[in-house]
């Protein structure tokens, strides 16, 4: 029911904007095109006119500081043209966000908690403008910052969870496989040389008497990070060993491999219900690129509705979307 | 990148929890786990990420062995890109390790970890 009204006050909202904006711009009406109802998947590299092939997403933290370092020529300077897409809580994944399918927080989650966190996205871009184009001019330098976020997100539809199901059934069955597989090869004295080894060079750190335990702790996590050091290369031919037995585990049990894949390369994770999305971002203008002489270029929010059928099918739109551009006021529906 | 690890990690000389957490990679990929220490079954068919799951204290995991198995198969449409991370606190440091692979679509990953304690 709340759905319901949801979807009902946001139709009258954008008829409301609708009979608003014609009054103020009938040209401006005719000019709107579908597609442009869409919350843009990064609010602030839309605000700035950027491709979204342009658009640096960094998968982790070393990938985040690798594009800022090379947009920043090492830091020495602001970037010229840069947009960047951040999830934060998915570089900082050990925070607790769990972006997996079948995770109990996961992307089968219909906690708002959950959903808000894996669809919450920060977008930061700047440019610098080489000519005029657009409202954009070669003299100032423009930044905007944007967000964007799920409020409602539909859960997966029957077929996704059965899916699903039988993709954690197969994967189960091949984890014990290789649980007993791997007990019964890491018994083999080649394998067990050298743990044997390794406990007995920790032993000799123990035993030295004129170390207190703190120097002792320091003096083994030195031996085991040194990789030219022997306790090291041991740790590293077990993890061979480990990939030799892995793969005769694999030939063994290849028709159930090849039944999860079969059964993986299918899933669609298609989703049933209603969706509401959120986006918005504010873009500055710095005239004569200097940061004390500045205003407001353009700003947006994008409320996006819609509603997502079990076969596939969805119908989205009646979105309240609002942007401002320059000092005009537009309401676009 | 390797997908197999063996690691030692340093215990304190305290009572102190020991804590791991697995993070599967990248998004929309499906992973299970299998945790056992020594002959012990931790987790069976764990599903998804495991956040701070409590293997022991630092006063009795001296010389075991903590055997991780995580398989990732490919349900992601946007990549093939599969990873775990295994992160273990409580002990002398925090220590995380990473490893990946790309795979054919569909396919799986099978990750594997052994940790052995060690207490001075």
């Amino acid at each position: 029911m709340k759905y319901l009204l949801l979807i009902a006050l946001s139709i009258f909202g954008t008829t409301a904007f609708a009979q608003q904006a014609a009054k103020n711009d009938d040209k401006e009406i005719k000019q709107v095109k579908f597609d442009l109802l869409k919350a843009p998947s990064s609010p602030a590299s839309a605000l700035l006119g950027f491709a979204v092939s342009d658009i640096e997403k960094p998968t982790d933290l070393s990938d985040f500081m690798l594009s800022l370092q090379s947009a920043t020529s090492s830091y020495t300077k602001l970037p010229s043209s840069y947009a960047i897409d951040i999830a934060p809580f998915y570089l900082f994944r050990n925070k607790g966000a769990d972006f997996s399918t079948t995770g109990k927080n996961g992307l089968q989650s219909t906690k708002f908690k959950d959903y808000l966190r894996q669809s919450f996205v920060v977008s930061l871009a700047l440019r610098n403008p080489d000519s005029a184009f657009n409202n954009f001019k070669p003299t100032s330098t423009y930044g905007a910052l944007g967000l964007k976020f799920s409020i409602i997100r539909p859960k997966y539809d029957d077929e996704t969870k059965l899916k699903l199901e039988s993709i954690h059934e197969k994967q189960a069955a091949l984890l014990m496989n290789y649980k007993s597989g791997l007990e019964k090869k890491r018994k083999s004295p080649a394998y067990s040389k050298f743990s044997d080894r390794n406990i007995f060079l920790l032993d000799s750190i123990k035993k030295l008497e004129n170390l207190s335990v703190s120097e002792k702790q320091e003096q083994a996590f030195k031996m085991m990070e040194d990789p030219s050091g022997e306790f090291y290369k041991n740790e590293l031919k077990k993890s061979a060993l480990d990939t030799v037995f892995k793969r005769e585990i694999e030939t063994e049990h290849s028709k159930l491999e090849a039944d999860l894949q079969e059964e993986a390369k299918t899933f669609t994770g298609n989703r049933e219900g209603l969706s509401v999305d959120i986006a918005g971002g504010l873009s500055t203008e710095f005239r004569e690129k200097r940061f004390d002489n500045s205003k407001i270029f353009n700003s947006g929010v994008w409320t996006t509705f819609g509603y997502n059928w079990a076969n596939g099918s969805s119908i989205w739109g009646w979105p309240v979307t609002f942007t401002t551009r320059m000092k005009y006021l537009h309401w676009i529906i | 990148m390797s997908t197999d690890i063996v690691k030692t990690y340093i215990l304190n000389r305290s009572s102190e929890e020991i804590k791991l957490s697995l993070i599967i990679g990248g998004i929309e990929q499906t992973g299970t786990s299998l945790i056992t220490l020594n002959e012990d079954m931790v987790l069976k068919d764990y599903p998804g990420d495991l956040h701070q799951k409590v293997i022991g204290q630092n006063d009795n995991l001296h010389l075991k062995k903590l055997n991780i198995i995580t398989v990732v198969t490919d349900t992601s449409p946007n990549h093939n890109h599969t990873d775990l991370y295994v992160l273990l606190e409580g002990g002398f440091v925090t220590k995380g390790y990473k490893m990946e692979e790309e795979v054919q679509p569909g396919a799986s990953t099978v990750y594997t970890a052994e940790i052995t304690f060690y207490q001075f």
